[in-house]
């Protein structure tokens, strides 16, 4: 974090509103509402973009944050793949 | 008598909160993505059973401890930026509403595993079912941890006997642990309810 200066771009409550519509989506796309593959992928799609949106805004990580931040996105984009993969695979 | 000083953010270190409990953070969720590449080799093995064993879990509940955590770890943002304007009243407050609204997720996990073993689901029903309750119940003591830190995080707020730098890493480290809680969820609600076989 910056030593100065305001850290939060986006107000919480923005935050949790898209937060709470993407598992909204995922959802609804889980109950039928898209083919069984799209709404899975979309699913674990929403998933990272979800949890990317926490660290950025709710854990108040930044690229600066080294070597956490470019971790805690690796951990995302490897428990990724291992989702896509795990179902794609089957 | 509640403190209103701003702590010194220029005489901090740049990271939110406290290394060691990045550190325990960062093993915790690596300890998870073993769990979870488990779970998706088990699935890609044998797709039928776990599609059948997905088809007996009830979506809602799984949407509704999603939200719940969303809205508790919502409230706890907002606890850690109050708690650097240095407003430890507030920041009190919104550490108890955070309590208050994240509770409800204990409730929802205690119904709908006791609507699984009312109907006969348990740990021993097949692959599926056990990793799910494995999974879920680690996650549950997680969670538990967390109401406990919340609580210690209260009396924190307002103890002016610490210095307002401490305070506010002591916020920022277990508001960091509350959101691990809720974004392990996110996988865990993507991974277990929402994938759904072609």
């Amino acid at each position: 974090m910056s030593a100065a200066g305001p850290r939060h771009a986006a107000p919480v409550a923005a935050i949790w509103a898209v937060l709470a519509f993407a598992s909204i989506a995922g959802f609804a796309l889980a109950e039928g509402l898209a083919p069984a593959r799209i709404a899975a992928t979309a699913a674990i799609l929403l998933a990272a973009v979800k949890i990317n949106l926490i660290m950025v805004h709710y854990m108040d990580l930044t690229w600066s944050h080294t070597p956490l931040r470019p971790l805690l996105a690796a951990w995302l984009a490897v428990v990724t793949l291992i989702l896509l993969g795990g179902y794609w695979s089957a | 008598m509640t403190a209103t000083t701003a702590p010194d953010r220029a005489s901090m270190a740049t990271l939110p909160g406290d290394s060691g409990v990045w550190f325990f953070i960062v093993a915790d969720m690596c300890a998870f993505a073993v769990f979870f590449l488990v779970f998706s080799a088990g699935r890609a093995a044998e797709p039928a059973l776990y599609e059948t064993s997905r088809r007996m879990l009830d979506l809602r509940f799984g949407l509704a401890n999603t939200l719940i955590l969303l809205t508790s770890g919502a409230f706890m943002a907002q606890a850690a930026r109050t708690a650097q304007r240095g407003d430890w009243q507030r920041t009190r407050t919104l550490l108890i509403v955070t309590m208050i609204t994240g509770l409800p997720f204990g409730l929802s996990k205690a119904l709908e595993w006791s609507a699984k073993m009312a109907h006969g689901v348990t740990l021993t029903t097949n692959e599926f079912f056990t990793y799910y309750f494995i999974f879920t119940g680690v996650h549950f003591l997680h969670f538990a941890i967390g109401i406990a830190v919340l609580i210690v995080l209260m009396r924190t707020a307002t103890d002016t006997a610490k210095p307002a730098d401490t305070r506010l890493r002591w916020i920022e480290a277990g508001g960091a642990y509350w959101h691990m809680v809720d974004l392990l969820w996110i996988v865990l609600f993507a991974m277990l309810y929402l994938l759904r076989a072609a």
